[in-house]
């Protein structure tokens, strides 16, 4: 084949754009790959014991639902095996913060609004549909922290209610211990 | 004007393109070979094997680098009812020398005879690709019937509970036939979390379990007549799991509330949509749902300048961002996305979801 000047620049050309695709995916699966490791290598192994270690434990704290509003329950905090679940602070329709009685923020949390009975079923040409539940009980989780007194529950962007749980959690842990 | 006149320009300038690509080769070799050791999905059926049934290990795997050798071990352990463990020592099982280093390649092993009651098994395949690089994935599940009271049961567990996305099955009292369930609980396992696209690379960050006590689904039309659905009533050791099904045989409008969802036990496309939820913080795409916008990687927008300005960094274009009805909600996913659909069939979660089930599952096993 002869060289010219043209076909040298289309193979330049042709060579760069496979290669920088080709790149690209490399490079993805490369980024994945390292994310992949760096996971894995966090997670440690299951330990079948797991459910019988005592230092892991969490708290679930008891509400009631009165026209459609949270009131906190006089059923004492219940200690639960094992620690709570992931819950992301980026994500979901309520916040969830746990405080200590001097008012320090301790942690905090974002779930799908715990009032609310959520239909998505929308198979077979259903709509899907949220009701807020104007009674019934509602359980917040928290970590297994005694220093834990109050728990604030807002609507994301919405004005928080605070609630006094620390005697509450006191109690709980009297019934465990 | 020709090279071929200029006899030295044309050498070293054919020489540069002829090293310019070679180089590009090189680097991307290089590259590649930092890259995934393999993918490995393991799998044991039946999900929950009764003492003494048989048992089917398998394991697909694929590798860009080719599959050289497959071996399997097992681990059996013993577990009394108050859930001490007195751990077993790893034995060989079987091994494949693959002949041609395959891209990918299926293999199962049966263990004829199964296991005796009050075990915990834990198989391990480890996979050699092409280069020497090798891969182990184990994965552990309890013998039937499983001794310790009030515990969801293990059937598929892979790594440690706090890194990990946690999914309880829990059968419902209308369930007539426990085969049939079980089976459903493998499907929902291998047909719909596993075998999502997003979430298979990452396969090993899920752990399952049958839960043994029953619960009651009810039927969002008839709550305000029959009630919230009854939790089980070991709902309290339930409470570390990320997602709680309870899985019934009729025919019901499913919903979710407090942590608890319901769908019909074939139902894979309404346990992704739920899966989504729960697991990853999606919010809904459709008009009547729940929408929020998440602050890492959201699938929901509260204003479609948002939309429009997140859409190129997310795999999409600005025209890609619509409202949802008119709930003054926007999204970018397409109308096939998981968290625009429910029913029998999965649909899989839209590129700009998996962004959001990426960062979960990273977030939960760097961060949990
Ligand atoms: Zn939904």
């Amino acid at each position: 084949m002869r060289v010219t000047k043209y076909t040298t620049f289309l193979l330049v050309i042709v060579t760069v754009l496979v290669v920088s695709s080709g790149c690209a995916t490399v490079m993805r699966d490369q980024k994945f790959a390292s994310n992949r490791k760096k996971v894995e290598k966090n997670t440690p192994p299951f330990d079948p014991a797991y459910f019988r270690q005592a230092d892991r434990k969490h708290l679930a704290i008891f509400f009631e639902v009165k026209d459609g509003r949270l009131v906190l329950s006089d059923r004492p905090a219940q200690v639960r095996p094992a620690r709570m679940p992931y819950r992301s602070p980026t994500t979901g329709d309520v916040v969830v913060v746990y405080r200590d009685a001097g008012g320090k923020q301790i942690g905090r949390y974002a779930i799908s609004d715990p009032v609310v009975a959520r239909s998505c079923d929308v198979d077979k040409g259903r709509k899907g549909a949220v009701a807020r539940l104007q009674k019934g009980t509602v359980e917040i989780l928290v970590p297994y922290d005694p220093e834990i007194s109050t728990v604030e529950i807002a609507p994301k962007e919405g004005k928080f209610t605070s609630f006094k749980v620390g005697a509450r959690i006191k109690s709980g842990l009297r019934l465990t211990n | 004007m020709k090279y071929r006149f200029f006899p030295i320009i044309y050498k070293v300038r054919k020489c540069l393109v002829r090293k310019f690509i070679l180089g590009c080769i090189l680097c991307v070799m290089l590259v590649v070979h930092t890259g995934c050791v393999a993918t490995t999905f393991p799998m044991h059926d039946p999900i929950y094997p009764a003492s003494g049934e048989n048992i089917t290990f398998s394991i697909e795997a694929s590798s860009s680098e080719g599959i050289d050798r497959v071996e399997l071990y097992e681990l059996v352990s013993s577990i009394n009812a108050a859930g001490t463990v007195t751990t077993g020592t790893e034995t060989f099982l079987t091994q494949w020398n693959l002949i041609g280093s395959p891209s990918s390649t299926t293999r199962s092993y049966t263990k004829t005879g199964g296991y005796s009651a009050n075990k915990l098994v834990r198989y391990r395949f480890e996979v050699t690709n092409g280069a020497g690089r090798t891969r182990s994935h184990d994965v552990t599940f309890a013998i039937r019937p499983y001794p310790v009271p009030d515990q969801p049961v293990p059937i598929f567990i892979q790594g440690d509970v706090d890194h990990v996305f946690d999914v309880v099955f829990i059968p419902d009292a209308d369930i007539t036939n426990m085969t049939t369930f079980r089976g459903h609980c493998k499907g929902m396992i291998e047909d719909a979390v596993l075998d999502e696209p997003s979430v298979e690379d990452w396969c090993r960050q899920f752990n399952f379990y049958i839960n043994p006590d029953t619960g009651v689904a009810t039927d969002y039309d008839r709550i305000a007549i029959d009630g919230l659905h009854q939790v089980p009533a070991n709902w309290a050791n339930l409470s570390f799991a990320e997602v709680k099904v309870l899985m019934h045989q009729n025919n019901l409008r499913d919903y979710a509330s407090g942590g608890l969802f319901s769908t019909e036990q074939q139902n894979r496309g309404t346990m992704m949509h739920e899966a989504g939820h729960a697991m990853f913080g999606l919010a809904d795409e459709y008009p009547s749902g729940a929408h929020w916008q998440a602050s890492e990687f959201p699938n929901n927008w509260s204003t479609l300048a948002g939309a429009q300005a997140d859409a190129p960094s997310r795999h999409k274009t600005t025209a890609d961002a619509v409202q949802m009805g008119t709930s003054g909600w926007y999204k970018i996913c397409n109308s096939g996305c998981q968290m625009n659909n429910s029913g029998l069939v999965p649909t899989n979660y839209d590129e700009p979801c998996d962004d959001r089930v990426v960062y979960a599952i990273i977030d939960n096993a760097i961060n949990p």
